[in-house]
């Protein structure tokens, strides 16, 4: 800032009004947005919708879960298994991640195909998918480092008229983020729980369903800090499935997840060659009219680890069709002795 | 919806924020209590506390709109939420011209100014008042809101190279204007 733009400052701070009034500025966003974001009105058609849900498909659960117990241990997963006894199957062949000592770290990293949208040079607004290599570490003492790097080309265009106005878009997207906590009030914040309490979760299915999947992101709700308006139980296991927490709980997430009522499987595919049972659980995303969307897990059928994850938007955006996956990930995970290790072939 | 898994409330980005926004609402406030103040004081700074209320609001709620539009490579919302309101501040265009032209002819001319004994503040009005619009608002964006150059760009979709000639030239003409 130059002499003159301070002078600007001075004549434009001359007479400046108090500070704004937060609650009353954001009760005025409320009114203008119409559907509040975070509303009781929200919340009550939520509740509403997981009602009806719930009672529909209660039957379904007690004759999903019947079957599942008869199922032998140890086999290849039959092809008509449902998705609570797969699920409950990987469970009980425990976890495929050893425990993870003092001082060492769980490492997660994979590639994430993104919908990414914006305008170009010209101000013209368009869409294209990136793709961005991920990497987490969680230690033992509750730090975490991020390290997120995105490709520098586009990987692909929903029209053709995206491809066109994403050549006139010369900013880098190549510029990597790496953040590190060592926080344990970040920690809290971010997964939901110290990491103490996370290591001391119950490994009896029920039970830890009630932990972390009955009210997911119930701390951010008590936090005020946003994301969790919609339950996504599968995000919620996600968080525990990126952290170093006991082997049994780990294994025990999956027959946690086994006692969701609206879990279904789909056929099963692959990820980077290697074979993947899929699992997808179907939520409404508010804010938007006829919001369905799937989100899909890839386990590996032998061992039971996390392969991939994605979202498949079951309605038409973007020039996309419905049914189309906005962002897909690909996981890979082991233990690691510091915070920069990074398991070879990654 | 870009975002899912830890890694995303890992880092709690803007973008991030936005993306999960999709899914969960209740996200957006999270990044209005991150920005309220910034794009309020520009407001209020050009044109008085009254309209900055109705701006904000109004800025906020066309961000919440256009969270799906948003481009996720950039981290940091500022520089969008100030390109949304400045589109929305020229509805208050009349009042921030009557401000400055208050100023021009109020503001005595003490010895206490800066530049050559002489208080430069009305004809730095006067110099506001003669810059064009497309001129004013990046050196605003830049002085008022502290915006970098690559932000202005991205705040009001033009190329970087055109914000500094933007810039530059509103500096020179308020600079002859205050020294002549």
């Amino acid at each position: 800032m130059n002499e003159i733009d301070q002078l600007v400052r001075e004549l434009y701070a001359t007479d400046a009004p108090p500070a704004a009034e937060l609650e009353a500025l954001w009760t005025s966003v409320e009114r203008r947005i119409g559907a509040p974001a975070g509303s009781s009105h929200i919340r009550w058609r939520e509740r509403r919708w997981r009602v009806a849900l719930a009672v529909g498909l209660a039957g379904a659960t007690v004759l999903a879960f019947l079957p599942a117990r008869r199922h032998s241990l140890g086999g290849a997963i039959p092809q008509n298994a449902s998705a609570a006894q797969v699920l409950r199957i990987l469970a009980d062949r425990g976890s495929s991640l050893p425990d993870v000592p003092r001082g060492s770290f769980l490492y997660s990293g994979g590639t994430r195909t993104v919908l990414s949208t914006g305008p170009n040079d010209d101000g013209i607004t368009f869409h294209a998918f990136i793709r961005q290599h991920w990497q987490l570490w969680v230690g033992r003492d509750g730090s975490v480092r991020q390290r997120v790097r995105t490709e520098r080309a586009y990987v692909g265009y929903p029209t053709r008229r995206d491809r066109r106005l994403a050549r006139r878009y010369t900013e880098p997207l190549d510029i990597p983020e790496d953040t590190t906590s060592h926080s344990p009030a970040t920690f809290r914040r971010d997964f939901g729980m110290t990491l103490s309490a996370m290591r001391r979760l119950p490994t009896e299915p029920s039970a830890l369903a009630r932990a972390v999947l009955a009210n997911p992101y119930a701390h951010e709700r008590r936090n005020n800090n946003g994301l969790g308006l919609v339950d996504d139980p599968f995000e919620a296991a996600l968080s525990i499935l990126m952290a170093p927490v006991r082997p049994a709980t780990r294994a025990a997430m999956y027959g946690a997840l086994a006692t969701l009522p609206h879990v279904r499987r789909l056929p099963d595919e692959s990820v980077a060659g290697r074979p993947a049972v899929a699992v997808a659980l179907r939520f409404v995303m508010p804010g938007a009219r006829h919001s369905l969307c799937d989100h899909v897990l890839l386990l590996d059928p032998a061992t039971g680890a996390l392969l991939g994850s994605r979202y498949v938007y079951l309605f038409s955006t973007a020039g996309l069709p419905a049914g189309t996956a906005i962002n897909r990930w690909t996981y890979r995970q082991a233990v690691v002795p510091t915070l920069r290790s990074v398991p070879k072939g990654q | 919806m870009i975002e899912n898994a830890p890694v995303s409330r890992v880092a709690q980005t803007d973008a991030e924020l936005l993306a999960a926004s999709l899914e969960h609402p209740e996200s957006f406030r999270t990044l209005f209590e991150r920005h309220y103040q910034s794009v309020w004081r520009f407001l209020a700074w050009r044109f008085g506390g009254a309209a900055a209320d109705d701006a904000c609001a109004e800025t906020f709620a066309t961000a919440f709109a256009e969270r799906g539009r948003y481009d996720h490579s950039h981290a940091d919302a500022r520089p969008w939420l100030l390109g949304i309101a400045v589109n929305h501040g020229r509805r208050h265009a009349r009042r921030e011209r009557r401000r400055l032209e208050q100023l021009a002819g109020t503001v005595s001319r003490t010895p206490s100014g800066p530049t050559v004994g002489l208080d430069p503040r009305g004809e730095l009005a006067r110099g506001l008042l003669a810059l064009d619009e497309r001129d004013r608002e990046p050196l605003l964006l830049l002085a008022l809101a502290d915006l970098s150059y690559a932000q202005i760009a991205v705040a009001l979709g033009i190329p970087e190279g055109t914000v500094r000639s933007r810039i530059n030239r509103a500096r020179r003409q308020l600079k002859e204007v205050i020294q002549k």
